[in-house]
C-alpha cells in the first residue's frame, strides 16, 4: 500500500518535472519555475494529507497477488485514473497513460528515505548526443552500426548509492633494490644493494560509492565514477519529478566488501608512491585496519540508454552530473582483419626494406 | 656492311683489351716469390697455379713473399710497400692479400688492400696466423701456403655470402615484426570499443589531506656482485683495422712470430 506523489503547479496544476538546465521544477504547461525549497510550502499540504489506502481494482484482485509476491506493484495514476505498474523498488516513475511524473512516498520515507540527492545537471538531449559522439572515432565499430542502432529507450534514473567514508590505518613492507655497475678489465661487475622498505600511515577517504540497487551492473556503474559530492543536496524528492527512482535492495553491510577491496588497494597503492629512488620496488606484505562510519544513502543522477542491433541489445549509461559515458560496443571483424593486414604487410615491407638497405651499406 | 664490321671488331677488341688489362694488369707478377727457396719447383708451381685461381676466382691479387729480413723497414710496412711498389692488387683499388714470411726475426705478416680489407678482418688474420705458424715453425712451408690459400678461400667466400642480401630472412624478420604491430594496433582499436571497466581502486576519493605517512624506515639488508665478461679474446668476428703506407694507400693487416 503506497501513497503518490505528484507535484503539480500552484498556478496551473500542470505537472511539474526537475529541468537539470534550470535545476528547479517547471511545469510543462505554463512554464513557471520553482526551486525545491518554494515547493516544500506546497508539498506540506499535499503530506498532510491523510494517505489514501491503495485499493486494488477487481482485475488486480485476480492476476495481480500472484505478481506482488515477484516484486511487482500497480498504483493508481491520481491525475487520470491510469493503472501505474512499478517493481517494489520503484521509487519514482511515470504514468505510462498520461505522462505525470509520481514519487512513490513509500519508498522514500523511513529508513528508505534518502539524505542527499545529487539533482540531474544533464538532460536527455545531452545524453542523446553524448550516445552519437561515443560513437565517434572507433576504428572498429561496424560502420552501419550507428545508422541502424535504434535507440528503444532512455531513462534517467536516480540510483541509490551507499557512501562511504572510510579511515584505514595501513601497514606496508617492500623490497627495494638498487644497482650500480662498472667495468674493470675484461669483466663488467654489478652489484645489487637490497633493501627492506616499511611504510605506515593513515589514507582517508571520503565517499567511496556503491549501487544499492541489484538491478544496476555493478561494473556499469564504477565506470561512471566519480561524481561530484559538492553538488549533493539534502534529499527532497521533488528533485525526482520527471525521472526514475530505486530505492535500494542491496544492504549497507553487503556493500561492505567491495568498498574495503577498493580503499585497501589505493592505501597501499599511496605508501607504494612514497618508496622512491630505487631501480626496483616489489610489495612484500600489507596490513590494511579499516574503520567505518556509517555510510550515506544518496541518490545519484544516471541516465541508461538502450539499443539494439542485429538482434542484440546494448546498454550505456551516464553520468548525469558529469557526461561520463560509457558502453561497450561491437566489433566488425572484417575490419578487424582488413586493419590487421593492412599493418602486417605494411610494417613487413617497411622492415624487409630498411633491413635491405642498411645490410646493402 | 664491311667497313662496319671491322668498325664493330675493332671496338670490341679494343673493349676486351680494356677489360682484360684492368682485371688483370698484373698477370705477370709472380705470386710466389720464394727468395729462401724453402719451395720445390713443383712446389712453387702448384701454389702459384692454386694462388692464380684465386685470383681469378676472387678477382683479387693473392701473394706469398718468402725472404730473410725487412731490413730496417718493419715487417707491416715491408709488406705494404712490397705490394704497391710492385703493383699487386687488381681493379682501381688494388684489391690483394700479401703473406710474408721472414726467417731471421721468424715474422709473419699479412697484408690487405682494397676490398680484402673487408675480406679479413683483425680476428680472421689473427687465426690465420695462429694456423700457419706452427707449420712455418716446422719447416713445412708447403703445407702452411697451402693452409693460407684455404683459408683465405674459405673467409672470403663465406665474407662474400654474408654480404648478399637476405631477402627471405628480411622477409620473415618483417612478417614477425608486422604481426606484433598488427596485433598490437588491433588490441589498441579493440580496447577503444570497452568502456566499462571495473575500478580496482578508491583513488578519486581520497581526503584532500591524503596519505598522513607515520613510519619511514629503508633499512639495508645485503649486497650481490656479479661480474660478466666483457669480450673474449677468441672470438673471430669484428672489424678490421687500417693503416696507411708510405706511398699513401690504405692497408689493413696484421704482423707476428712464428
Amino acid at each position: 500500500m503506497d501513497e503518490l506523489i505528484e507535484y503539480k503547479c500552484a498556478k496551473c496544476a500542470g505537472t511539474l518535472i526537475f529541468d537539470s538546465n534550470l535545476q528547479k521544477l517547471r511545469c510543462e504547461y505554463c512554464g513557471s519555475t520553482f526551486t525545491a525549497e518554494e515547493l516544500k510550502e506546497l508539498q506540506k499540504e499535499l503530506f498532510q494529507k491523510k494517505p489514501k489506502d491503495y485499493e486494488r481494482t477487481e482485475s488486480e484482485k485476480r492476476f495481480w497477488s500472484e505478481q506482488e509476491a515477484k516484486g511487482i506493484f500497480s498504483y493508481v495514476c491520481e491525475s487520470c485514473g491510469g493503472e501505474i505498474i512499478g517493481e517494489e523498488t520503484t521509487a519514482a516513475t511515470s504514468c505510462p497513460f498520461c505522462g505525470n511524473p509520481v514519487v512513490m512516498k513509500g519508498n522514500l520515507s523511513g529508513e528508505l528515505r534518502p539524505q542527499f540527492v545529487l539533482p540531474f545537471k544533464l538532460d536527455k538531449k545531452a545524453a542523446k548526443a553524448a550516445l552519437k559522439k561515443h560513437f565517434q572515432g572507433k576504428k572498429l565499430l561496424p560502420k552501419v552500426f550507428s545508422s541502424e542502432n535504434h535507440l528503444d529507450e532512455i531513462k534517467g534514473i536516480y540510483v541509490p548509492y551507499w557512501l562511504f567514508d572510510v579511515d584505514t590505518d595501513t601497514t606496508a613492507s617492500f623490497k627495494a633494490t638498487n644497482s650500480s655497475s662498472w667495468t674493470s678489465g675484461d669483466y663488467r661487475y654489478t652489484e645489487t644493494k637490497t633493501y627492506n622498505v616499511t611504510r605506515a600511515g593513515n589514507v582517508d577517504f571520503l565517499g567511496i560509492p556503491a549501487d544499492g540497487s541489484k538491478k544496476m551492473d555493478d561494473t556499469l556503474m564504477e565506470s561512471i565514477e566519480p561524481f561530484d559530492y559538492s553538488a549533493l543536496e539534502k534529499f527532497n524528492a521533488a528533485y525526482l519529478a520527471g525521472f526514475l527512482a530505486d530505492k535500494y535492495d542491496v544492504a549497507k553491510e553487503e556493500c561492505k566488501d567491495r568498498v574495503e577491496a577498493r580503499a585497501k588497494r589505493s592505501a597501499v597503492d599511496a605508501l607504494r608512491r612514497t618508496v622512491t629512488g630505487y631501480s626496483s620496488v616489489t610489495p612484500q606484505d600489507s596490513t590494511v585496519n579499516i574503520k567505518h562510519k556509517d555510510p550515506k544513502y544518496c541518490l545519484l543522477p544516471v541516465w541508461l540508454l538502450h539499443t539494439s542491433w542485429q538482434g542484440e541489445h546494448y546498454l550505456f549509461a551516464m553520468n548525469g552530473q558529469t557526461g561520463k559515458f560509457v558502453g561497450d560496443l561491437p566489433v566488425d571483424k572484417r575490419r578487424y582483419w582488413a586493419y590487421f593486414a593492412r599493418n602486417l604487410l605494411l610494417v613487413d615491407g617497411a622492415v624487409a626494406a630498411v633491413l635491405s638497405l642498411i645490410m646493402s651499406m | 656492311m664491311k667497313k662496319y664490321l671491322i668498325v664493330l671488331f675493332t671496338v670490341a677488341a679494343l673493349f676486351s683489351a680494356i677489360m682484360f688489362s684492368a682485371s688483370a694488369a698484373n698477370e705477370n707478377l709472380p705470386l710466389i716469390i720464394d727468395e729462401e727457396d724453402v719451395l720445390t719447383d713443383e712446389q712453387e708451381l702448384k701454389l702459384e697455379s692454386r694462388l692464380s685461381e684465386l685470383g681469378e676466382k676472387y678477382n683479387m691479387d693473392f701473394v706469398v713473399l718468402i725472404n730473410t729480413s725487412t731490413g730496417e723497414k718493419t715487417p707491416t710496412a715491408f709488406a705494404d710497400d712490397y705490394f704497391d711498389d710492385n703493383g699487386y692488387g687488381r681493379n682501381d683499388t688494388r684489391d690483394g692479400i700479401i703473406l710474408l714470411l721472414s726467417s731471421e726475426k721468424k715474422d709473419i705478416t699479412t697484408s690487405t688492400s682494397g676490398s680484402a680489407i673487408n675480406s679479413f678482418s683483425d680476428s680472421e688474420l689473427e687465426y690465420i696466423e695462429q694456423l700457419l705458424s706452427p707449420q712455418i715453425a716446422r719447416g713445412e712451408y708447403y703445407s702452411a701456403l697451402n693452409s693460407f690459400a684455404d683459408e683465405c678461400d674459405k673467409h672470403i667466400s663465406d665474407y662474400l655470402e654474408s654480404q648478399k642480401p637476405k631477402y627471405f630472412l628480411y622477409g620473415v624478420i618483417g612478417l614477425c615484426v608486422g604481426l606484433l604491430f598488427a596485433w598490437i594496433k588491433g588490441s589498441k582499436y579493440k580496447g577503444e570499443l570497452v568502456s566499462v571497466v571495473a575500478k580496482g581502486n578508491a583513488d578519486d576519493y581520497i581526503t584532500p589531506a591524503g596519505l598522513t605517512l607515520a613510519v619511514k624506515e629503508d633499512v639495508f639488508a645485503f649486497s650481490d656482485v656479479s661480474k660478466a665478461l666483457i669480450s673474449s679474446s677468441s672470438s673471430r668476428s669484428g672489424g678490421s683495422s687500417t693503416h696507411v703506407s708510405s706511398s699513401g694507400r690504405t692497408h689493413g693487416g696484421r704482423s707476428g712470430h712464428y
